[in-house]
């Protein structure tokens, strides 16, 4: 079990771990031949009604559609990988990139795979229909077919390739032109009964239950993929319940945090599992503490680095995240590759220096034994968020900052915070998407309009940073492009508009009988053609 | 020509006449609650897809219809429902009806099978209890079934799980049926079984309780009454007059409460049916609560209303039946 | 059968002495009652086991019971003493229990007594109004109102109360509508005594016992609401409430068992005293054994 004992805690981003596992999970493989049959039932916390991914860009979505429905582009450990695309070029002025498509593939219903497929997908779901890629697309004018596997994307603003190409592994899914042109799109059957080109296939959706998918006998790699007859997606909302399904044998794998972070801990001590945080590379999500800068005392740059020195990042890391995390710096995860540094201004957990600052920023503790209150929001996301939140409070108060919890639902949240603006401070949490300007730049950038959760609500701005982010957007040469996003990064951690205090990867837990998983920065949305079981 | 129905028609009649008000009051009332709620379904789903932009967000508002003021909102509902069109959920891009009717079977059989077994085993400890009052007996199984009560149903339920599918692997964690077992026939009906037997298990135990008091209080009571004391006068058998005389009339209050009943077992099998992956109506309700699934959680309600209604309506007659005095009239 | 009234012409002890004497014969309400002055004495000394701050860091996470002497029940994820934190607890849940009571009786009474009296379509709109409480699943309403309102400890209390108090109405007016007949409100009647003060000072104190039996009743399942919020995630963490610790405990729950089982078990312990002391209750104030 050498690939778990690297998984575990593996710190991720680390290019010389990613390469190491890589190395072994591939030596696995040859050592003992795959074997072919079996059926794979993956255990998934929420229930994503919706199974297009072309209407709703989410991990859930992909987590069961990505076996059955595939993207132009994939992400590998060793970069980006053609799927349904084979190659992809850029004209000078970047305004026309040209896509050469899969020849020979077809949907499961036996119709041929091709570029009006992508034509009306990008024009009809991509920019109007689907979630952050209408943000993307945006400029997106039309998409031409010089044939019928050559798809060129015309925009009226430059588009750097490295960033479309970027996008595609997510927002990049075609749906058959033949089954939804002149439909209503939103209402289309197949968006719960998906049709792809993918090596599995469609069976059946018992809401509330599970997804099957069967194997594809016409899939395009070959007729030795995939291995597995049956992959079965089971819904089990309560975490606990979920650890004891994987310890019955009942499920295979637990991915994104399904099982709690002690029953993680646990397992991975069990000879049955692997637990670490591979494949997730891809996925990586920042726990945040969000200001309002609106109140005039968090408006106060100082009392916000006061805050951060009182926070106890390490202990929040050991205790709630059981060590599977390291401290952020800043909007871009270490996971981010060139796009990442960590030479950026720090805080370093010292309650007294905190008091200090807070004692000088003219806040000195009252009679009743605060210098002042604060109403903090946490996200209801589960465990670890709510935990943080608390962690947070509790830490606050050590330095003299009374935080009263108020605790809602998801919609609650959402709207308290990035609606109402009915907050002092929040946290919760965001994903990075593999691209700085399809992810966590909406955290800085001032402009998004009061309702859109997940940008900056905070009442934040800052035109320079505004300009920082717009250029790095349009920025084609990739190591200026790297630069620029050092810089953001550096004054964001210079400003602390947000707090991006702890990186953490999600976490699987994954039965040893499973062969060849999470081999990929983003594996439980992939296709799994070379997933195979071992009974 | 005036219409002869039969009496039983007309009661039932009446009842119904009865019940349009209160499901009226209800609909609307659920209605209003739910939107005084922050935030709505959009919300809901952009949290749930890991967020969208602002124009993204208004055109799902429009499309939904949630850009209407409150009180269009509500009309355009009631128009629906009284065609019973139970509208289309957002959440679950399916008509609430179809929805609705996968659920209904799941929680029928479980609450049927709960209320059924708390309903028998806490009517017969109670009456057992009652008749040995302030007897050790009665203080083992009264204190038995206060503990079941007292103890939160989540708790119970992960012991469970905890015991008979980690410890013993006798049981499934969880589900409906053996996911991608394609049972038929019989086989499929023990599968069901024995993926419902923890579920039931908590459900009527935290319910035995509630039947076994008030078993308990109505035996002490009529036991107390001149009919059971003439009766014991003219020497009667202890058995019989049991039977005969006591449990007959001591059930009479324990029945008016079964139909109430259906409504608080609803409520306390969502954290039972969410613990063991139940796809029934209370795990649904929750759900549509935090998704404000408006059209879903409406439909929910109102098909309560209806069980209700029925069950009401079917304990009356049960109790006219096991009413002695009220058969004579 | 002991209580049946003899002939001797003793002195009549004191009504109270009379109730502790029916009470104190139910072995088991007495162990109830035991219980429940535990509970008390808890809330009451909470200040002394932490004079600062439940909430606060006591120790390392995950300690376990009696290995350090400062949190000798150990602590929990985010190093919060366990013993502080039940006996906060103690507090939150009588506080809860007591409050959430009385708000619903009140409403209970008010609604019942009104619909008793008057009758006619008053009580019709009325009793419409509680079929409708009563036909919504009552967890449900509780988890929209909750949702509407926010978690804090102050609404969840109100919303207990709004989702119980259809039981007390029912009783109350089953009360008044057979005694509103009765000759001594006949009486106070034709003496032209006020609607409200016949409906208070004349029926209602009749009507009470069964109601302080039930009141027990929803004591219990006002902790027991509670709790299930928090399993939920709903619970209010400004406060160390017994649900919160569950909630929480139940992440840890195969490694540090002892994070859910401690507050757990005092959960059960005290909804346990509440329905034993309401069996004690019944027996004292049950007018039927009175005869």
């Amino acid at each position: 079990m050498i690939q778990k004992k690297v998984a575990l805690r593996a710190s991720l981003g680390s290019v010389a771990l990613c390469a190491l596992s890589v190395m072994t999970t591939g030596a696995a493989s040859a050592e003992d031949a795959p074997k072919h049959g079996g059926t794979a039932i993956i255990h998934m916390a929420s229930e994503q009604r919706a199974l297009n991914p072309a209407l709703r860009a989410s991990t859930g979505v992909y987590n069961i559609t990505g076996k059955i429905m595939e993207p132009l582009i994939d992400k590998s450990y060793d970069g980006y990988e053609p799927v349904l695309a084979t190659e992809w070029s850029t004209s000078d002025d970047g305004k026309h990139i040209t896509v050469k498509l899969r020849e020979g593939v077809k949907w499961h219903d036996g119709e041929p795979f091709t570029c009006a497929d992508v034509s009306f997908s990008a024009m009809e779901l991509w920019k109007k229909l689907l979630n952050y890629s209408s943000t993307l697309q945006q400029n997106l004018d039309s998409v031409d077919c010089t044939d019928d596997h050559t798809a060129v994307f015309n925009y009226s603003q430059p588009m750097p390739l490295s960033l479309f190409v970027a996008a595609m592994p997510d927002l990049g899914h075609p749906v058959a032109k033949h089954l939804y042109e002149g439909t209503d799109i939103l209402k289309n059957p197949y968006n719960t009964a998906p049709v792809g080109t993918g090596p599995f296939k469609f069976v059946e959706y018992e809401r509330g239950q599970y997804v099957i998918a069967e194997r594809n006998p016409d899939y395009w790699r070959g007729k030795e993929y995939p291995y597995l007859d049956r992959i079965v997606w089971r819904f089990i909302p309560d975490k606990s319940a979920a650890a004891a399904a994987l310890e019955s044998g009942e499920v295979h794998e637990s991915g994104f945090n399904g099982v709690s972070m002690s029953d993680i801990e646990r397992l991975s001590k069990d000879e049955r599992f692997d637990v670490g945080t591979m494949g997730y590379e891809n996925n990586v999500a920042h726990s945040t503490v969000e200001f309002n800068h609106r109140n005039p005392i968090l408006a106060n740059l100082k009392v916000r680095q006061a805050m951060y020195h009182g926070l106890d990042i390490d202990y929040a890391i050991k205790t709630i995240m059981r060590g599977f995390a390291k401290p952020g710096r800043g909007p871009i995860p270490s996971a981010g590759g060139a796009n990442y540094t960590d030479q950026v201004t720090t805080y370093d957990y010292d309650p007294e220096l905190a008091k200090k600052m807070l004692d000088e920023a003219g806040y000195p503790v009252k009679d009743d034994g605060f210098r002042f209150h604060l109403r903090h929001r946490p996200a209801p996301w589960g465990e670890y968020t709510q935990l943080w939140g608390q962690y947070y409070a509790q830490a606050m108060r050590e330095i003299g900052i009374d935080v009263e919890i108020l605790t809602n639902d998801a919609p609650g949240f959402l709207n308290g915070v990035y609606r109402d603006h009915d907050f002092d401070t929040a946290n919760g949490w965001h994903q990075f998407r593999s691209d700085p300007a399809v992810s966590t730049m909406v955290w800085l950038r001032s402009g998004a309009p009061a309702g859109t959760p997940w940008s900056n609500q905070f009442g934040w701005q800052s035109d320079e940073m505004d300009t920082m982010i717009d250029e790095a957007q349009a920025e084609l040469d990739p190591e200026q492009r790297a630069a620029d996003y050092h810089a953001i990064q550096a004054k964001a951690m210079d400003e602390i508009p947000v707090i991006f205090a702890i990186e953490h990867p999600f976490i699987s837990v994954t039965s040893t009988k499973l062969k060849n998983h999470h081999n990929t920065p983003r594996w439980n949305s992939s296709s799994w053609y070379d997933l195979w079981l071992d009974e | 020509m005036t219409l002869h129905l039969p009496p039983i028609l007309t009661y039932a009649l009446r009842r119904l006449v009865q019940a349009v008000p209160v499901i009226v009051l209800i609909m609307i009332g659920t209605f209003l609650l739910l939107k005084l709620a922050p935030g709505d379904t959009v919300d809901a789903l952009v949290g749930d897809m890991g967020g969208a932009d602002a124009a993204y967000i208004a055109r799902l508002r429009t499309e939904y219809g949630l850009d209407q003021p409150v009180w269009m909102q509500l009309w355009l509902y009631m128009v629906k429902l009284v065609q019973f069109d139970f509208g289309w959920s957002f959440v679950y891009e399916e008509s609430v009806a179809t929805i609705l009717l996968e659920r209904l079977g799941t929680t029928l059989m479980l609450m049927a099978t709960s209320l059924s077994i708390a309903f028998t085993a806490g009517c017969f400890l109670g009456a057992i209890a009652a008749r040995r009052a302030y007897s050790l007996t009665d203080n083992i199984i009264s204190t038995i079934g206060l503990v079941f009560y007292a103890t939160p149903s989540f708790f119970l339920s992960l012991m469970m799980i905890l015991l008979f599918s980690v410890q013993l692997g006798w049981l499934p964690v969880g589900g409906i049926k053996t996911v991608a077992g394609f049972y038929t026939g019989w086989d499929h009906v023990l599968d069901v079984a024995r993926h419902l037997i923890m579920p039931t298990a908590a459900l009527s135990l935290i319910y035995l309780s509630f039947y076994l008091r008030l078993m308990r209080a109505s035996v002490l009571e009529v036991a107390d009454l001149d009919f059971v004391r003439t009766a014991r006068a003219k020497g009667a058998g202890e058995t019989r007059l049991m039977i005969h005389h006591i449990m007959r009339n001591a059930l009479l209050p324990v029945i008016t409460l079964l139909g109430m009943q259906f409504s608080t077992v609803l409520g306390g099998s969502v954290v039972v049916e969410t613990i063991f992956s139940l796809p029934g109506l209370g795990q649904l309700a929750y759900q549509s609560v935090i998704q404000r699934d408006m059209n879903m959680l409406m439909g929910i309600i109102f098909l309560c209303a209806i069980i209700v209604v029925v069950v009401n309506f079917l304990t009356d007659l049960l109790y006219a039946r096991l009413d002695s005095r009220i058969e004579l009239a | 059968m002991t209580h049946i009234t003899t002939e001797l012409p003793k002195p009549e002890p004191h009504r109270a002495v009379l109730l502790w004497r029916r009470f104190a014969r139910n072995r088991a309400a007495l162990l109830g009652l035991g219980i429940f002055v535990v509970v008390l004495i808890m809330a009451a000394t909470a200040g002394l086991i932490e004079p600062t701050d439940p909430l606060r860091r006591a120790g390392v996470p995950l300690t376990k019971p009696f290995v350090d002497w400062a949190t000798p029940l150990g602590t929990d994820q985010l190093g919060r003493d366990i013993l502080a934190s039940l006996f906060y607890g103690a507090r939150i849940s009588l506080l809860v229990g007591v409050l959430a009571t009385l708000l619903s009786i009140a409403i209970g009474v008010v609604i019942g007594a009104v619909s008793g009296y008057f009758g006619g379509w008053i009580d019709d709109v009325l009793m419409r109004t509680t079929e409708a409480f009563q036909t919504i699943p009552n967890f449900v309403l509780l988890l929209a109102l909750v949702a509407i309102l926010g978690s804090s400890i102050e609404y969840i209390t109100v919303a207990i109360a709004i989702v119980s108090w259809t039981a007390p109405a029912r009783m109350v007016r089953a009360e008044f509508m057979s005694l509103r007949g009765r000759e001594f409100v006949d009486a106070a009647r034709n003496l032209g005594v006020s609607n409200t003060a016949i409906i208070f000072r004349e029926i209602l104190p009749n009507a009470l016992p069964p109601i302080v039996v039930y009141a027990s009743v929803i004591m219990a399942l006002s902790i027991l609401l509670e709790s299930a919020l928090a399993f939920l995630g709903l619970g209010d963490p400004n406060h160390a409430s017994w649900g919160n610790m569950i909630g929480q405990g139940r992440a840890v729950l195969r490694s540090d068992w002892y994070c859910a089982a401690i507050p757990g078990t005092a959960i059960i312990l005290t909804v346990l005293s509440f329905s034993l002391l309401g069996e004690g209750l019944n027996d004292a104030l049950n007018p039927r054994q009175k005869k």
